[in-house]
């Protein structure tokens, strides 16, 4: 598996509904700009980027207010058909949130734009202005073998000048020039970059030059080269098109180049992301801290799964160095979380590079808006790596305005896709932006959280969850022995079995036994769920002895969906009431009102520790679920390993 | 897929390009005939259609297309 820019593979797919979501921005009462930007945040093709731009016109057109998208004029002067490209430039800077108007200018007129005052380009009053121009404007498309090379490359230079001069007296505006792109034929081959005047080794020059000449005009830079060496040169450089069309490069580019100049809008309006919020478990160390411990979990040397997430925590570190803040959110006990940060001798990550340390059972997206709170930034300058796709389908609904990743299920690769996203585009650096991390408190501390009730709307339901549920049986008895013996935090009684126990209670006729299976549109989360539940000396009473839940389901309502199949099942066998138990450990105070949560009522014990609690199942009425309910036999359980 | 279909695609693709909701072509259109069929937005057809069919078009391919029937020959050939 390879992966490359091209297709832009951080963003998500786009929603069936997108076409219709599109015509109704500005015209459903939701604010405008967050729905523009969300839209934009999806892999679009260049119709849907076009559906954007119309919208975005539209709403511009109506007066209708677009914050807190950043309002920017940019004119675009080209030496190519740039028309395919300016469909593209609107979608790609409201995704980094950037309301864009663009000025465009008649076919191959720099020079004379730049030039005349009364210009389109000069009176439009705008906020900057691309020169996309490349080797053929410059005139170093050929080789100069007989000639003074040297002057080529200084006349070319000498002319962007002029026009980055002109644009700055005669339109009061700034230029963004681009470095250029080379193309892939070499005269000599090896030779070519020792040879002054061929094609390669003139572009190395004036591409110096242009680094240089923005550094001295004050010119923003957008490094094409850069992006077509990325690529391919050999791909990039399209002459059949360039022939009949002239356009600039391949097609296939033009959304990558467009989310790169989109970043560059972006940064300049100051709104590139500032905070890099972890998710812990499988995204910086592999495997899950409360389940594994410290001994189980992957991280460093030893493993090549370990080696890859030890690049995540790499890639984090030199964000942190150049000025990203970096937080924690992650769905586990504090204490807990914090260990491989304290003790583990291959993490690279520690506390003191944590500035926010966010790890608890409240939903993520509560936990992000108390990040962005104690940092006093906006939800807007975060972005979320998570390794959990239904995580970030509920951040991404919730927050539509932090950035998440998609991410590939090898985790070699999500550094990768974190920085190729390229949320912390920067045009300027200095000291005080190294020193920025450091100066929020490195205390890794925890900020309050004030969990909301959201109108998620469709999210539950889109997750498209199955829940199966069966009796014990054997074919999944390995997995519910492990389950059993293993669950230490949504664990209400800690309640241990052998296999032949389990295999006893599975058999007596007055015990329930119950596994549970979730899988969703993203994949099969396996066996989630075990309740063991015995009838006691009066026939209608059932006491569930043992239920345990894996963590990675929190949040979807499953809880209520088990209770529903425990009270049918039980129903059934003639039961009138169910008692719970909560039995507290150190590892299980998460579910010291589960039972509370479910609308058991308490009962007075004489025990000293844990709590005691009833349900009436006359009183129990049955709630809508948001996943869909299989009875499954031992038969369909077989797979389910 | 039958000539009719991709008949159908292509009037689909250009209808999103012209803002027109509900186009068909037929055969014999021509450019002139489909109100702001104009150079730019044929370029806009063109790439299109390479990018949805995963096809390219030649450089001598490119030109003289004289109205939908033959651009749907062009795409057919490639398919």
């Amino acid at each position: 598996m390879s992966v490359s820019v091209v297709d832009l593979p951080w963003l998500p797919a786009a929603p069936a509904n997108f076409a219709a979501a599109c015509k109704s921005i500005g015209a459903d009462g939701c604010k405008a700009g967050p729905a523009l930007q969300y839209l934009s945040g999806f892999r679009l093709t260049a119709q849907q980027s076009v559906s954007v731009w119309r919208a975005l016109k539209r709403c511009k057109q109506q007066g209708i207010d677009l914050s807190p998208l950043s309002d920017f004029r940019l004119g675009i002067l080209t030496n190519a058909t740039f028309d395919l490209l300016n469909d593209q430039l609107p979608a790609a800077a409201a995704r980094h949130g950037v309301a864009l108007e663009l000025v465009t200018t008649p076919y191959d007129q720099v020079v004379q734009q730049a030039l005349d005052p009364l210009s389109v380009v000069n009176t439009s009053n705008l906020d900057a202005v691309l020169v996309a121009v490349d080797h053929r404007w410059l005139a170093l498309d050929r080789p100069k073998l007989d000639e003074n090379p040297q002057d080529h490359v200084s006349n070319a230079i000498k002319r962007l000048r002029q026009v980055v001069d002109a644009l700055r007296e005669n339109g009061r505006t700034t230029a963004i020039i681009q470095t250029v792109a080379t193309p892939p034929h070499a005269l000599f081959g090896n030779l070519d970059r020792r040879v002054p005047g061929t094609v390669r080794s003139m572009i190395d020059e004036v591409n110096r030059a242009i680094v240089q000449l923005a550094a001295e005009t004050g010119s923003y830079l957008l490094d094409a080269a850069a992006l077509a060496e990325r690529v391919g040169t050999d791909l990039w450089s399209d002459p059949v098109r360039w022939a009949a069309y002239k356009l600039p490069f391949a097609a296939e580019f033009f959304p990558i180049y467009a989310d790169m100049l989109g970043r560059l809008l972006a940064s300049i309006r100051g709104k590139a992301r500032k905070c890099l919020v972890l998710d812990l478990d499988n995204t910086v160390w592999g495997g899950v801290i409360g389940d594994d411990g410290l001994d189980g979990i992957h991280v460093g040397q030893g493993s090549s799964k370990g080696e890859a997430f030890l690049s995540v925590q790499q890639a984090a570190l030199e964000l942190r160095q150049r000025g990203i803040i970096l937080a924690v959110c992650s769905k586990n006990s504090d204490e807990v979380a914090r260990v491989p940060f304290r003790e583990h001798p291959d993490m690279l990550l520690r506390e003191e590079h944590i500035s926010v340390f966010q790890a608890n059972w409240t939903d993520k997206p509560s936990n992000l808006e108390a990040i962005a709170n104690a940092l006093n930034i906006g939800v807007d300058s975060l972005v979320l790596l998570d390794d959990n796709p239904a995580e970030r389908a509920q951040v991404r609904a919730s927050l539509p305005m932090v950035a998440v990743p998609e991410l590939p299920d090898d985790p070699g690769w999500f550094a990768w896709h974190l920085l190729a996203a390229g949320y912390f585009e920067a045009v300027a650096y200095s000291a005080e932006d190294r020193l920025r991390a450091d100066s929020y408190a490195s205390d890794a501390k925890r900020a309050t959280v004030m969990a909301k009730a959201r109108d998620l709307g469709d999210y539950l339901s889109s997750l498209g969850m199955v829940i199966t549920f069966a009796p014990f049986g054997k074919s999944g008895r390995q997995r519910i022995v492990q389950l059993i013996n293993k669950t230490n935090q949504f664990n209400l009684t800690t309640r241990r079995y052998t296999e032949a126990e389990v295999v006893a209670a599975d058999e007596d006729g007055a015990t329930l036994t119950l596994q549970t299976r979730l899988q969703d549109k993203f994949g099969d989360l396996g066996m989630i769920g075990v309740v063991i539940c015995r009838s006691t000396s009066n026939p209608e009473v059932w006491d569930i002895e043992t239920w345990l839940m894996s963590c990675r389901v929190l949040g979807r309502g499953v809880e209520q969906a088990m209770l529903a199949e425990v009270v049918e099942q039980a129903r059934n066998r003639g039961a009138l009431k169910l008692i719970g138990r909560y039995i507290p450990t150190s590892k299980n105070s998460m579910v010291a009102d589960h039972y509370h949560k479910l609308g058991f009522q308490q009962v007075e014990i004489g025990e000293a520790t844990g709590t005691c609690w009833e349900l009436t199942l006359a009183d129990y009425s049955r709630p809508q679920l948001s996943m869909q309910v299989v009875r499954g036999d031992t038969v369909l359980m077989r797979a389910a390993q | 897929m039958t000539r009719s279909e991709l008949l159908e695609k292509i009037s689909e693709i250009l209808g999103e390009i012209v803002e027109m909701d509900d186009l068909h072509l037929a055969e014999t259109t021509k450019a002139e005939d489909v109100q702001d069929w104009d150079s730019t937005n044929h370029v806009r057809l063109l790439v299109a259609i390479e990018s949805t069919f995963g096809i390219r078009f030649e450089t001598d391919q490119i030109g003289g297309l004289q109205n939908v029937g033959q651009l749907l020959d062009l795409v057919e050939s490639k398919l």
